[in-house]
């Protein structure tokens, strides 16, 4: 990455991973423009589990595809790291995304054809990366999949394809894993399975992690909060419990 | 790691791609079928001429390239062979005599070659038997003397004679009696009978006593070019020398013969392959659009785009590859299959030249990867957005820019075929060809515009005559207009070309009986086989038959006309240009004895008019003035025409290229007699009016049929590639075939949504493609109308049934995705991810 002319912002620099300023996005226009996401500022912290809750259509996923440099923002200023990204091409995005961030999606994480394990190596192999041997091994052993890791995807249950997919976030060390509903097609214990894996991934190994959710006990599993209404930042809250984000999102029904 | 997913992705759909490699497979099939086969017959041909003519240091002939083939009319007189005696470095010359002698099998008939005639040479030869020369003996003895002869093993095996047996031999003239002394090899006749007598007895019975078809010479060490030098210095000038090197190259082309087949096949077989490319550019196209999220999951993952569309084009290689290599195997018992329709058995073993098998893979692979390349642009192109959405296809353009690339185009091609209706000559015919193709490439452009509407027409009927199924498989052929139009591209192709080739079949038909009608002013028409001529004798007998008023002989020849070398029709002028004598440009047909008549635009050409003198010579070596007593109109008769008297003069001995006979009474009685008098000549025919437009017709028939057979192979691909597309569109729209039976349409009516989508779909491409053939065939008749070719005909019947055919390609591609849609299991549908 070259173009490194701006100085980074000042605040709190050293602990800033990825970091948005005055964001805007919208959809349509004339009568049918939608503004998803107006004028958002945002900050994710380093070796930190942040979530990103909020109302449906309040611009989650628009925002988390804006800091992964998979959606182009109207305006605004993104940085990953020291690279303000909205000025760069689609050559440079994609070394961005190949060297310096993971994905988790909601469904269709893994590719059909591949197994397990080489769905995990996938980011590796497409930037012709070895994965560091002893890395590697912590990161499968932690996905727990033992002897199924030969296993095509649709011979895998959704949680265990969820896991597969964190892991091959993980593995490759990238500075931010952006996680879009990640348990939102799950059942509770297979959620909290990949949950479990991801805090993991935050308190052991280090990992940068922003997770959309929907669910107040996901949502629990994060170290900070923060809400969104109508493609603004309402609210921020720091070590969540499941009953604090329910009683919030309570509130936000109520002042409706 | 691309590598990997490319052969995971290949594992994976192994189905389609074998759908998509069975286009391939025909094309190259045809490709390598055909290289094979000519390769074989090459082989074949070399075979012979390095057994004939072997030894052989240089050779005297007549100067008559063009005349060569038509039988000899400048023998090689006997001195000639005493004056290359004297010649320093030339070794026992012999002077060899060839002429038209059948063996007459127990039956009464001459004993049939194997297999087909080879075109363009007698296949029933006599020649006389040279000690050490081109045919050793394989059991008896020489021939000597009047009554005897050696025959070819084959020959005699298939007439039932042996060494020492009696047996007829038909001669122009005359059937004798002969004796079997001997048999020489036959393997590599390439369907000729051989007949051999001594050298005195081929000369008396062949040709003329004290005259050689040729004189050949072996040397005594000087190289072939200087001893050519020698001899041809004491040659009479209308004699010619030539190296061996040369007489054995001829002698291989003569035989190779069958390599204008090759060309043709090779044309097809590229159309095959252009054909071909449509279905594999479809198929790759949807594959690309149904893998659309899992392309983008990839470059959400940090795949580059051109890691992307290299995965595509790595898959497009390897079906190329694969199909390929299927198709060279196929290709392999196409060409024993060749052999046998074409060559009258497969008589060798397939020769695999290093050409057939690259060329196979050159074009087997380059079409796929070539025709995939624009879908994997399109894979580039997918943003990596669309693996989160549920609602992405991959980009595609709009279609304006189409519908201008596609007008111009077709309005730029219909002024450039108008142009050459008005033009003339090879300019305006060039226009026509370019105008064509420009039509063609602009009508495929519109074709995704034009098929919502024209779907719309085709299939209007449907919702009334099949209820939802119709109307659903109306509005599913209408949806993907870009798929849609190049599904039916393969077939338009197909069709567009059958189109053609009958209009042009029907129109030459009619114009060719109307030509015969006004140019066949007599009541009979004596030809010889291809290769034969008609000598004196002949027309006396035949002048001399009862009943029989006037017999007109024509003959043919090359004349250089002040230094031109144009060929020469010859005969009585007066009757033999009737038909065109109110039609003359200058000049009249009363050409004396040193006047000729010249085709106006030769005259032109040369700026020649009526009463310009000229230098003609001949191929005797003679020459005189001439002059142009007369200009004729463009009518297929040939450059120029001589009077008899002319050639004659010119000619040592005179044979006839066909005999047009008057009768005082036309009944069964005369043309028995005639049948009588030419009953010596087998490799006569005769022909009355109407036998004789049958016979062109029927060849021409022939010839339109089986241009349309080879065509059907493109419709058969075209077919393949419908299918192809139906059963990706099957699987795409599980979901949607769920939700259908889920709300009550039960299979049958499934089953007839995708058949009756697959009958619009080649409805479409056939009606698409009967309009541009009849287009280019009314054009192209139009600008050849100057040729003779000036009726034009529109074969509605075939065409019609071709319609008819589309239809049931349609219900045939449609036999593989039905059952499978039907199959489906509503749940698993719905359930489809
Ligand atoms: N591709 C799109 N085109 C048009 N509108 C969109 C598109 N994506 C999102 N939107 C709109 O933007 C708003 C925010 O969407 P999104 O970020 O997906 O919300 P969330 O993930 O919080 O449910 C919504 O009103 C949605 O309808
Ligand atoms: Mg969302």
């Amino acid at each position: 990455m070259t173009r490194e002319l701006r100085p980074a912002p000042a605040v709190d620099a050293s602990n800033v991973v990825a970091r948005a300023t005055a964001l805007c996005k919208s959809y349509g226009v004339g009568e049918a423009r939608v503004v998803a996401l107006d004028r958002v500022d945002v900050a994710v912290r380093a070796g930190e589990l942040t979530a990103i809750m909020g109302p449906s259509g309040s611009g989650k996923s628009t925002l988390m595809h804006c800091l992964a440099g998979l959606d182009s923002a109207d305006g605004g200023e993104i940085w990953i790291g020291d690279t303000e990204i909205t000025a760069l091409d689609d050559r440079e995005l994609t070394r961005l995304r190949r060297d310096r961030i993971g994905f988790v999606f909601q469904a269709f994480n893994l590719v059909p054809t591949l197994t397990a394990l080489e769905n995990i190596t996938l980011p590796l192999d497409i930037a012709g990366r070895r994965p560091e041997p002893g890395w590697f091994t912590r990161v499968v052993d932690a996905v727990g999949l033992g002897d199924r890791l030969g296993h095509r995807p649709s011979e895998l249950s959704g949680g265990q394809q969820q896991r597969v997919a964190c892991a091959r976030a993980l593995v490759a060390r990238p500075r931010i894993v952006f996680a879009d509903e990640p348990t939102g097609n799950l059942d509770s214990r297979a959620g909290a399975e990949v949950l479990d894996l991801m805090r993991l991934g935050v308190d052991t190994f280090g990992q940068t992690i922003v997770m959309v959710t929907h669910d107040p006990v996901a949502a629990s599993y994060a170290d900070r909060v923060l809400f969104l209404a109508d493609g603004r930042v309402v609210e921020e809250m720091a070590d969540p419990s499941a009953e604090k984000v329910l009683e919030r999102m309570k509130r936000a029904e109520g002042a409706r | 790691m691309m590598l990997r997913l490319t052969l995971r992705s290949l594992a994976a759909h192994r189905l389609r791609l074998l759908l998509t490699a069975v286009s391939v497979v025909l094309g190259v099939a045809f490709v390598a079928g055909t290289l094979i086969f000519t390769d074989t017959m090459d082989g074949q041909a070399g075979d012979i001429a390095g057994h004939l003519g072997r030894n052989v240091a240089v050779e005297v002939r007549a100067k008559d390239p063009g005349g060569r083939t038509k039988g000899v009319s400048v023998p090689v007189p006997e001195s000639v062979l005493d004056g290359v005696r004297g010649v320093a470095g030339v070794r026992e010359p012999v002077g060899v005599v060839t002429g038209y002698a059948a063996l007459v099998g127990k039956d009464g008939t001459a004993v049939a070659a194997q297999g087909a005639q080879n075109p363009g040479s007698v296949s029933q030869t006599g020649g006389n038997w040279i000690p050490g020369g081109d045919h050793p003996l394989k059991t008896g003895r020489a021939p000597n003397g009047p009554a005897e002869m050696v025959v070819d093993e084959a020959t005699a095996k298939r007439g039932g004679f042996r060494t020492g047996d009696e047996a007829t031999v038909r001669f122009k003239g005359a059937d004798r009696p002969m004796r079997i002394v001997g048999l020489v090899g036959s393997g590599d006749l390439a369907g000729r009978t051989l007949t051999l007598f001594d050298t005195p007895t081929a000369q008396r019975l062949l040709l003329r006593p004290g005259d050689f078809t040729a004189v050949r010479m072996a040397s005594d060490g000087v190289s072939e070019s200087v001893l050519r030098g020698r001899v041809a210095a004491v040659l009479p000038g209308r004699l010619e020398a030539i190296t061996g090197t040369q007489l054995r190259t001829e002698l291989r082309n003569d035989l190779a013969t069958l390599s204008y087949v090759g060309g043709f096949l090779t044309a097809f077989a590229l159309i095959s392959v252009f054909v071909g490319a449509f279905v594999i550019f479809n198929t790759f196209s949807m594959l690309v659009a149904q893998r659309t999220r899992e392309l983008a999951l990839l470059r959400a993952l940090g795949a580059s785009n051109k890691q992307v569309s290299r995965a595509v084009l790595g898959e497009a290689f390897a079906v190329g590859v694969v199909g390929s290599t299927l198709g060279l195997a196929a290709g392999t018992g196409m060409a024993a299959f060749l052999q046998v329709i074409l060559n009258g058995g497969a008589t060798s073993a397939p020769a695999f030249s290093g050409t057939a098998v690259a060329a196979s893979y050159v074009v087997g692979t380059t079409a796929t990867v070539v025709s995939a390349y624009v879908p994997a642009r399109r894979a580039a192109r997918i943003p990596p957005i669309a693996a989160l959405r549920d609602d992405v296809a991959p980009p595609q353009r709009a279609l304006g820019r189409r519908v201008v690339t596609g007008t111009v185009l077709t309005a730029l091609g219909g002024l450039a075929v108008l142009a050459g209706q008005l033009g003339a000559g090879l300019m305006a015919k060039a226009l026509v060809g370019l105008g064509a193709t420009l039509v063609f490439l602009g009508v495929t452009a519109l074709s995704p515009v034009i098929s919502g509407p024209v779907i719309e027409l085709l299939g209007k009927g449907f919702p009334r005559w099949f209820g939802t199924p119709g109307l659903l498989a109306r509005r599913n052929a209408q949806r993907s207009p870009r798929r849609t139009a190049a599904t039916a591209g393969a077939l338009m192709v197909g069709l567009a070309l059958v189109g053609t080739v009958n209009v042009l079949g029907a129109s030459m038909k009619a114009s060719v009986s109307r030509q015969i009608e006004s140019s066949f002013v007599d009541d009979y028409f004596v030809l010889p086989v291809r290769g034969s001529s008609i000598d004196a004798d002949a027309i006396r007998r035949a002048a001399s038959t009862p009943g029989i008023e006037r017999t007109t002989p024509t003959y043919t020849g090359t004349v250089d006309l002040n230094g031109s070398r144009l060929e020469y029709s010859a005969g009585d002028l007066p009757t033999i240009m009737a038909p065109v004598a109110h039609r003359m440009a200058a000049g009249d047909l009363n050409a004396g004895t040193d006047g000729v008549l010249v085709e106006s635009d030769v005259a032109s050409a040369h700026h020649w008019k009526v009463g310009t003198i000229l230098s003609a010579r001949f191929p005797d070596g003679g020459g005189q003035d001439v002059r142009v007593a007369g200009i004729y109109p463009l009518v297929g008769l040939g450059n120029v025409m001589l009077p008899e008297s002319l050639y004659k003069a010119h000619t040592p001995l005179p044979a006839a290229h066909s005999l047009s006979l008057k009768v005082r009474t036309a009944d069964a009685a005369t043309l028995r007699a005639l049948r009588r008098s030419l009953a010596g000549y087998p490799d006569l025919g005769i022909y009355d009016r109407s036998g004789w437009k049958k016979e062109k017709v029927q060849s021409l028939d022939q010839m339109t049929t089986q241009i349309t057979l080879l065509l059907a192979l493109s419709v058969v691909i075209a077919a393949i590639g419908v299918a192809n597309t139906l059963a990706l569109s099957v699987f795409e729209r599980t979901r949607e075939l769920g939700l259908l039976r889920a709300v009550g349409v039960d299979r049958g009516q499934l089953r007839r949504m995708i058949r009756l989508e697959s009958i619009l779909i080649a409805l479409f491409g056939a009606v698409l493609g009967l309009l541009i053939g009849l287009g280019f065939g009314i054009a192209l008749q139009h600008a050849m109308a100057g040729l003779g070719f000036d009726v034009l005909v529109v074969p509605v019947v075939p065409l019609a049934l071709c319609a008819v055919l589309a239809g049931v390609i349609g219900v045939a591609a449609a036999v593989w995705p039905a059952r499978r849609a039907g199959r489906m299991d509503v749940l698993t549908a719905i359930a489809h991810e």
